[in-house]
């Protein structure tokens, strides 16, 4: 289980970022528009950071080849490989953010297309999503062939970002035009998140999926693993929650970062790394 | 000329001797662990009343498996760098000078065919003793086993000779990869399901 941490560390990271890029830009190009010029530096700044996170997810992925100067042939499968048409997507969706950042940082007039590069990169990086838990949706794989597994990754991408990204705003970026609360929506699907583990999590979930007969031997994903991924989640919807209840959750008028809120931001991130080394651990390799 | 070779196991004829196993390793010089025909050890069961008596009731046989060179290859069809190819005459090939070692493959395939090397740091499976095949000779397993119960051949053949089943307990649903394989049953194989039979030597497969 502990063996699969470059396809843990590159999953999260690349989530992560997704999860940044979604939270910060959707609530303006659902409007229509690109962040205003009041937002600029901070616009930036999240850009760099879901650069800086693609290129650190890449990094890590290496670490799960054995032939990594082989793997420049990685795209030569699209037509049936859900591997190649991540790899794909990733590079498709990390050339956008680089091109919206290099708009920005001109200040191009050309608000459409900026709004265009941002509404495609959304695109790719849906794509990206889709493709990452299309990988493991195996029919030879019981325990990930099934809707909890994009689902899980879907929720991961919204939770880890919206975290992310009021955390890069508080410490960052001054009053805007940010209209999206990001401290109640992390909220409601951390909530979302323990719940459906609990409930539906393959192997250990109330509900989940057990693995059956097979030639495949039983896998090594512990107990532990879960509780700890559920446990983590909790502490920090705690957390969550005690920043909510302070009142500091309007990121219109608040500037700085508080102790509570990087508490959750590091519990949170605990908790979907547990979740994470679970779900590989489903899935133990003949030999191992 | 041969569309697609296959394997035929008689179930009801394995001993689990595991000459077949060890033959196969002898044939492609494998490392320790590296295992491209395993058998399988299925067993379950217990106690049964039977009037006013209990008595024993339980599934015992083996599987010997290796790659099938499935018609529908998922390994293939997953590997990013096309690494996994089907030759002209069905026998599903991994190239390993192409191999990037991500093993995704290992996860694809239901049967676990796939075992990664340390000696190559790629995968590696059965390739069907494609050398002795194609100077007109037999794979190693088949002419190891001292029960005759492996034998190999065209997939059309096969199945005239010995039916067209495909699957046993607990082997995967066959239309997931299309095998190339035919399966002569034990009787055990029936009641493995119910009598709650699992493969029983995972450390050695």
């Amino acid at each position: 289980m502990l063996k699969e941490w470059p396809l843990v560390a590159f999953t999260l990271l690349g989530q992560m970022a997704l999860g940044v890029f979604f939270c910060f830009h959707v609530p303006f190009l659902v409007h229509g528009r690109v962040p205003s010029y009041g937002w600029r530096v901070g616009w930036l700044i999240i850009l760099a950071v879901v650069v800086a996170l693609m290129a650190l997810a890449a990094l890590v992925s290496f670490f799960h080849l054995r032939h990594p100067i082989r793997a420049r042939h990685v795209l030569s499968n699209l037509r049936s490989s859900w591997l190649s048409r991540e790899i794909l997507f990733e590079l498709v969706f990390t050339a956008l953010i680089v091109l919206a950042a290099w708009l920005a940082w001109v200040r191009t007039p050309a608000t459409p297309l900026l709004w265009g590069v941002l509404v495609t990169a959304c695109l790719a990086g849906g794509l990206f999503l889709l493709s990452m838990a299309k990988l493991y949706m195996l029919p030879s794989m019981p325990v990930w062939h099934g809707a909890y597994t994009p689902v899980s990754f879907a929720l991961t991408t919204l939770v880890t970002g919206a975290i992310t990204t009021e955390l890069i705003v508080r410490g960052v970026v001054g009053p805007g035009s940010l209209d999206l609360d990001l401290l109640v929506f992390a909220l409601g699907l951390v909530i979302v998140e323990i719940f459906l583990a609990t409930l539906a999590a393959p192997r250990h979930g109330i509900r989940g999926v057990r693995p059956g007969p097979s030639l495949r031997p039983v896998d090594d994903s512990p107990r532990r693993c879960h509780r700890a991924r559920i446990v983590l989640l909790a502490a920090g919807l705690v957390f969550i929650g005690m920043e909510i209840a302070a009142g500091v959750n309007d990121i219109l008028k608040e500037r700085g970062l508080s102790p509570a809120l990087l508490m959750a931001f590091v519990l949170i991130l605990a908790g979907e790394t547990a979740g994470r080394f679970h779900f590989y651990g489903l899935a133990a390799k003949p030999g191992d | 000329m041969v569309t697609q070779y296959g394997f035929f196991f008689n179930a009801a004829a394995c001993s689990g001797c595991k000459a077949c196993q060890v033959a196969c390793k002898d044939r492609n010089d494998l490392e320790p662990g590296v295992l491209w025909r395993r058998v399988y050890e299925v067993a379950g069961g217990g106690w049964e009343k039977k009037g006013e008596v209990w008595v024993p009731s339980v599934v015992a046989y083996n599987i010997s498996m290796a790659c099938n060179h499935c018609e529908n290859p998922v390994c293939g069809l997953a590997c990013p760098v096309k690494a996994i190819t089907k030759r002209e005459d069905g026998i599903v090939f991994v190239d390993t000078g192409t191999c990037i070692g991500c093993r995704y493959c290992e996860w694809a395939c239901p049967y676990t065919a796939l075992r990664f090397d340390a000696r190559t740091n790629t995968v590696s499976k059965c390739n069907f003793c494609y050398e002795a095949i194609d100077a007109g000779g037999t794979p190693a397993c088949v002419a190891s086993c001292p029960q005759r119960a492996l034998d190999f051949g065209d997939m059309a053949e096969l199945r005239k000779k010995y039916g067209d089943v495909r699957q046993i307990f607990p082997l995967p649903d066959p239309a997931l990869t299309e095998p190339a394989l035919v399966i002569k049953p034990h009787r055990d194989a029936a009641r493995a399901a119910e009598r709650a039979a699992e493969v029983a030597n995972w450390e050695e497969v």
